[in-house]
């Protein structure tokens, strides 16, 4: 029995070495925790400065003109393009660092927003005013559908560019810690695909302001209410600004310039869905090339975790941007449903001239195919993002753990997609319902269709 | 080389020295799919499709695609030849009035077109995917019942290839009236246009064939391993059995997704164009027929062309069938053999959805089928406001139906 008290004088011995131990590792943790905190602030405080640093005259070399794969630098060229065209009016998107990206209210790209804004407003107003002075209908209604849509979109944008700068930072951080990029033709792909989308978009979309432009040359010749043939295009084409004035040279010129504008901004609302969809689906599809390459291998818990906060993070970007550019998809796909609609309601009619069949089913066939165009890319980010499941399913015995199986379900019960004001996700079933849609309006249309007043003189022209 | 390979074998079997003799084994099917499809493969080749050599070699190692093989180019002449009619089509379609009867040919040449295209384009990956499936296949329990996927197969293949008393082809049979609006008539030119017509109701009808048998052959290999699993699910098994079913489960599942990247463009276009000749064929039923011969052959080419759309959906998704019949059977596992493996392969079964897609617009499932037919009832009420009675059985229209 002389043991025990000795027993018990060890144990309080060690019991205070614990607790000093304890007391050590607790200090020792803290001070890690605040040295990793202020390195993360030097870290980024510096890549916040080294762009900043870089000197003005230095010869390029061959890095400058790399891709690095990251968004920000893919769509720099789209954006100073819509800039051009009086949307998004952010300062440095054409920088190599998004940290460079400001908006100010006062610089010039604002202001010059601002006034094709209120220009549009002056326009819009003018075509509501003579479309109320009509007996409106399915197909009167489109002038104000169209500048109306038109106006929205600038409106968003312009409040989008707000957002800009940080949207680009939380991508750059979401972009940084995804698994690198293995070869510089896969860094280049994401960009060139969004080049070669806007290029033919643009390419597509002159060509039909063109035709267009013939047609309804064509048109005011036939119609003609003037000796001068100028005089008669700009009256056609303008017809809700001369609806209130007289014809007058500057009043002319004012409206080609709103009608080019205006053509432009209802096509880059599509490009520019389809510019986000692309981005965000490559995120994804960075994140399961890297998890093909490891596909039915055995992988450490930490792998899954990572990549699960990987996937996470896109899922918030996608997420963030959604709300960011959701409105702009629900103008683009209801504006798309309904000049389709118009459109195959007008094919019915007989053409006037070869001039218009040809600019007629031209424009057809291309407001189709950006529809199938926006629809498709738009469907891409949900269909990658289900396919991490295809792999998470490949996963073997031994290294199924509770990451994996809270990563898989995390996939399963989430819904990662564009939408349109959370109305409707941006799904490929989508295509299907919307052509199904499109099928039964048109039908019920045909029932009240009246052939020949849509190309009578007196009837708005527009798009 | 299946010429090449037969011409050797009437050789030998002519010169009395080399002759020799057959065994059994040479008659004897192993079951496996690539074995099954070889005759459906090989008459798809004499009408230029599938361009893949070796279709009829023992094992799928022999199967190989080359650009520089005459297949090849035998298909590719006949893209060429099929674009030249497509565009006499529309060359005569465009000098006539446009609604939805007479953009028949355009439809039946573009889907043809576009279905011929995407075969080539499976003949390259044939060979990976049928090892592919060989090796899922070398995995799956023993064969019980051998003959029955070949039987169908083969039933089905001699049900529907004499594809002749197809609407389209009795439209086309009588005259390459396209070609015609162009050249003037000769004999040659007859013939020509007869053998294109030939061609493309073969390729028409081949579509549905080649999907049946997809259809098929997956389904079969869901099927033996529910066989397997039914036998076992009643006793507690132990984890290891689990694993491997589970496996065995997920590889035909990737199987399966890998056949519908390669083939999911051939299933758009099938349904597709069966929805739109079923809606043109019934609302040609309206029409009052001319003589009693002309009636019966209508019908039994409407009934021919229903019947064929529907054993094409039934077949394709009865992969979705028995893809979900494990989660039936993992319900009966015992409580002692629940191991966490049955949990991970429950989980699976639940959330996935196995079959073939058209495009990965729409899953091939049996609900499908009612959402189909209540498309064609829409369509077909909303196409008889518009129907005029006597155009369709007008001699300019050139139609014989």
């Amino acid at each position: 029995m002389k043991f025990l008290p000795k027993m018990g004088r060890k144990l309080r011995r060690l019991k205070t070495k614990v607790r000093k131990l304890d007391l050590v590792h607790e200090s020792a943790r803290k001070k890690a925790l605040q040295e990793s905190c202020e390195t993360y602030k030097n870290h980024m405080d510096n890549e916040f400065e080294v762009p900043i640093k870089i000197p003005k005259l230095s010869r390029s070399t061959k890095e400058a003109f790399l891709s690095d794969g990251s968004f920000h630098q893919a769509v720099g060229r789209v954006l100073i393009v819509a800039e051009f065209f009086a949307m998004m009016p952010v300062k440095g998107v054409t920088g190599k660092h998004p940290s460079n990206l400001s908006f100010s209210w006062r610089s010039i790209r604002t202001c010059f927003s601002l006034l094709f804004i209120a220009s549009s407003l002056a326009n819009f107003g003018l075509s509501l005013f003579k479309v109320l002075n009509n007996p409106i209908s399915f197909n009167s209604v489109k002038p104000i559908i169209f500048r109306g849509s038109v106006l929205l979109v600038l409106m968003v944008a312009l409040n989008l560019a707000r957002q800009w700068p940080q949207l680009m930072m939380y991508w750059h951080t979401v972009e940084k810690d995804l698994p690198q990029y293995k070869t510089q033709l896969a860094k280049w792909k994401m960009g060139h695909t969004i080049s070669m989308v806007m290029l033919v978009g643009m390419m597509l979309s002159f060509a039909e302001h063109i035709l267009s432009m013939v047609s309804a040359i064509n048109y005011a010749s036939f119609c003609n209410r003037t000796a001068d043939p100028i005089q008669n295009y700009f009256l056609r084409t303008n017809d809700e600004i001369f609806f209130v004035a007289s014809y007058s040279a500057p009043l002319a010129v004012w409206g080609k310039f709103q009608n080019v504008y205006s053509t432009f901004i209802w096509n880059y609302m599509d490009m520019f869905v389809m510019m986000v969809s692309i981005g965000l689906a490559s995120k994804f599809q960075q994140l399961n090339d890297d998890l093909r390459n490891f596909k039915g291998m055995n992988m450490a818990p930490t792998y899954w975790s990572e990549r699960r906060i990987q996937y996470r993070n896109i899922c918030i970007l996608c997420e963030k941007m959604d709300n960011a550019i959701s409105l702009i998809t629900m103008v683009s796909f209801s504006n798309n449903l309904y000049f389709i609609c118009v459109q195959l309601l007008r094919s019915l009619n007989t053409m006037p001239s070869v001039a218009h069949a040809v600019y007629f089913y031209f424009s057809l066939i291309f407001l189709i195919g950006r529809t199938l165009a926006v629809s498709l890319y738009s469907a891409s980010v949900h269909d990658e993002s289900r396919l991490t499941l295809r792999y998470l399913r490949c996963v073997p015995k031994e290294s199924w753990c509770p990451e994996v199986k809270r990563f898989s379900e995390e996939v399963i019960s989430d819904v990662v997609a564009l939408s349109g004001m959370k109305f409707f996700h941006l799904t490929r079933n989508l295509v299907l319902s919307v052509a199904g849609t499109i099928v039964t309006y048109e039908l019920v249309l045909i029932q009240f269709h009246e052939d020949n007043d849509l190309w009578d003189c007196n009837q708005s022209y527009y798009s | 080389m299946v010429l090449m390979g037969s011409w050797d074998k009437l050789i030998a079997f002519l010169n009395p020295d080399n002759q020799v003799r057959g065994t059994r084994k040479n008659f004897l099917h192993n079951g496996s799919f690539h074995e099954a499809v070889a005759p459906v493969l090989v008459v798809a080749q004499c009408f230029c499709l599938m361009p893949v050599s070796g279709i009829s070699a023992p094992s799928c190692r022999g199967l190989s695609f080359s650009r520089r093989s005459w297949r090849f180019w035998y298909s590719v002449l006949y893209l060429c030849v099929t674009s030249v009619d497509l565009g006499f089509s529309i060359h005569k379609v465009a000098h006539s009035v446009l609604d939805v009867r007479s953009v028949e040919p355009i439809v039946f040449h573009v889907s043809i077109l576009i279905a011929s295209w995407q075969f080539l384009n499976l003949a390259r990956l044939w060979p990976g995917l049928m090892r592919h499936w060989a090796a899922v296949e070398h995995r799956l329990p023993g064969y019980t019942c051998l003959e029955h996927l070949l039987s169908i197969i083969s039933s089905v293949y001699y049900d529907i290839c004499p594809g002749r008393r197809d609407p389209v082809e009795s439209y086309l049979h009588a005259n390459s009236a396209q070609l015609f609006v162009v050249f003037p008539y000769s004999n040659w030119l007859g013939w020509l246009g007869k053998t294109q017509n030939v061609l493309l109701t073969f390729g028409w009808s081949y579509m549905d064939i080649f999907l049946m048998m997809l259809g098929m052959g997956l389904s079969e290999m869901l099927a033996r391993l529910n066989r397997s699993l039914e036998l076992q699910v009643r006793q507690p098994m132990p984890e290891a059995y689990w694993t491997w079913s589970r496996t065995l489960y997920r590889s035909i599942v990737e199987l399966i997704r890998e056949v519908d990247d390669a083939a999911s463009g051939i299933m758009l276009i099938s349904f597709g164009s069966n929805l739109y000749f079923i809606c043109l064929q019934l609302l040609k039923s309206i029409n009052t027929m001319p003589s009693s011969a002309h009636a019966v052959y209508f019908y039994f080419s409407l009934m021919f062309l229903l019947s064929r759309s529907t054993a094409v959906l039934l077949f394709v998704s009865a992969i979705n069938d028995q893809a979900r019949q494990p989660q039936r059977l993992l319900r009966l596992v015992p409580l002692q053999g629940y191991h966490p493996e049955v949990f991970r392969f429950a989980g699976e079964l639940a959330s996935d959805q196995v079959a073939l897609t058209g495009l990965k617009f729409f899953n091939v499932t049996r609900k499908l089928f009612l959402a189909m037919a209540g498309t064609v009832a829409t369509y077909e009420l909303v196409l008889i406001q518009f129907h005029e009675d006597k155009k369709s059985w007008d001699c300019s229209a050139n139609n014989l139906n």
